[in-house]
């Protein structure tokens, strides 16, 4: 306070008259003892203030990152199967060509009526996933970068709150609400076709899952 | 009265107390949040039982243990499951063998069918553990919780089989696994 006051009392313009001023009060508080301790103090408080602040920052940033890094890696995982399982599954119609052999086939006609059947078969009564209620399941076709085909599969007993947000892209990034995976496969022209599986969820909840489907 | 007799003086140590007090507390507020700061990022209580049920759903899934495997390439069909081992009731056990660990995890594999529509058909089920399996479901059935309970994963993955009659089917697999709580 009584610096405070020295320094309101004293003219800031000229430097003779300063309070930091060789001679001056303030000069004279500041070198003395209990100025320099203030000195130390202050400093001190600045520092622990800043250290406290800069660890706080770290620490509300990499609070779920190892958590979310675990769970993001098997849910590609996971997905991943769910893709690989499709291709590799025969065509129940067909003449034991697998569905990564139809798709080609369909692409090449241009007509994807045994994909989309398929896929809609296929993924029937997948409702569940790791405790979390899948919603929509979508299936995408890409060659050299551009999109040639989308299919949108609702599933679950709460689809009616996605009907509005449907996946109308192929999904490239995995976030908290969907996961997606994402296959290379050989085209009948010798392209090659990207082949993208999108799985929406919502909210995890273990128990009422592990209680919903027992029988 | 000489300096040092001054601090020696009650009046003295009154003095130097009151003259440092702010420094004390700030010194105590200090220590706190150091103790504080270690605590938040020292994680000792860890849950790994979505990691120890990942890991043995990526083992179920991706091994030959369930899965169709040519014989003479050694490779694995992920996603066409031979009906021949699934139907051996301890293909989980005679495949998985943790050893001394065997106790921590738990399964149940349930293969339905689809094309008994809107509800699918159970085809068949094998377990690991079973006695554990069945002892834990209950107890969370229940909505027992504690260390004599366990947490539940269930997955189902869209799946192809090979049936008994000579067909190909699509099927759902239901994976459940329990990790007891420790």
């Amino acid at each position: 306070m009584k610096i405070t006051k020295m320094v309101k009392e004293h003219s800031i313009t000229k430097f003779e008259n300063s309070i930091w001023h060789k001679g001056s009060i303030g000069h004279r508080l500041l070198k003395s003892k209990k100025g320099e301790d203030m000195l130390v103090d202050f400093w001190a408080i600045l520092i622990f203030a800043l250290i406290l602040i800069v660890f706080l920052i770290l620490f509300i940033a990499n609070k779920h990152q190892t958590t979310n890094n675990i769970d993001s890696d098997f849910y590609n995982k996971d997905s991943a199967f769910m893709l690989d399982s499709f291709l590799r599954a025969p065509y129940l119609q067909g003449e034991g060509e697998n569905m990564a052999e139809i798709i080609s086939q369909d692409i090449l006609k241009n007509d994807f009526t045994r994909t989309e059947s398929a896929f809609n078969y296929f993924f029937t009564n997948i409702g569940t996933y790791n405790g979390y209620d899948i919603n929509y399941i979508s299936l995408c076709l890409k060659r050299s970068g551009s999109e040639i085909k989308h299919f949108n599969k609702p599933v679950g007993p709460t689809i009616a709150t996605y009907v509005g947000t449907s996946f109308n892209v192929c999904p490239e990034t995995i976030d908290d609400e969907y996961l997606y995976s994402k296959t290379t496969i050989p085209g009948i022209d010798g392209s090659n076709i990207d082949v993208y599986l999108s799985i929406r969820h919502t909210t995890k909840n273990t128990y009422s899952m592990a209680m919903q489907l027992q029988d | 009265m000489h300096h040092k007799d001054f601090r020696k003086s009650k009046k003295g140590q009154v003095e130097y107390l009151l003259q440092n007090a702010f420094r004390i507390g700030f010194l105590i507020i200090a220590l706190l949040a150091f103790f504080l700061m270690i605590s938040y990022y020292i994680n000792n209580q860890i849950d790994a039982s979505y990691l120890q049920s990942q890991t043995l759903l990526n083992r179920i899934l991706y091994s030959d243990t369930i899965m169709q495997q040519d014989l003479t390439t050694g490779r694995i069909y992920t996603g066409v499951i031979d009906m021949d081992k699934f139907s051996n009731p301890t293909v989980l056990d005679d495949g998985i063998d943790y050893g001394q660990y065997q106790r921590h995890v738990a399964a149940k594999l349930k293969l339905l069918n689809k094309e008994f529509n809107p509800k699918d058909q159970f085809v068949a089920d094998v377990y690991l553990n079973k006695d554990l399996f069945v002892n834990l479901q209950t107890v969370i059935n229940s909505g027992g919780t504690g260390k004599s309970s366990g947490t539940m994963y269930i997955s189902q993955y869209p799946v192809t089989y090979f049936g008994f009659d000579n067909k190909y089917h699509y099927g759902t697999l239901v994976v459940e696994i329990i990790v007891p709580n420790s």
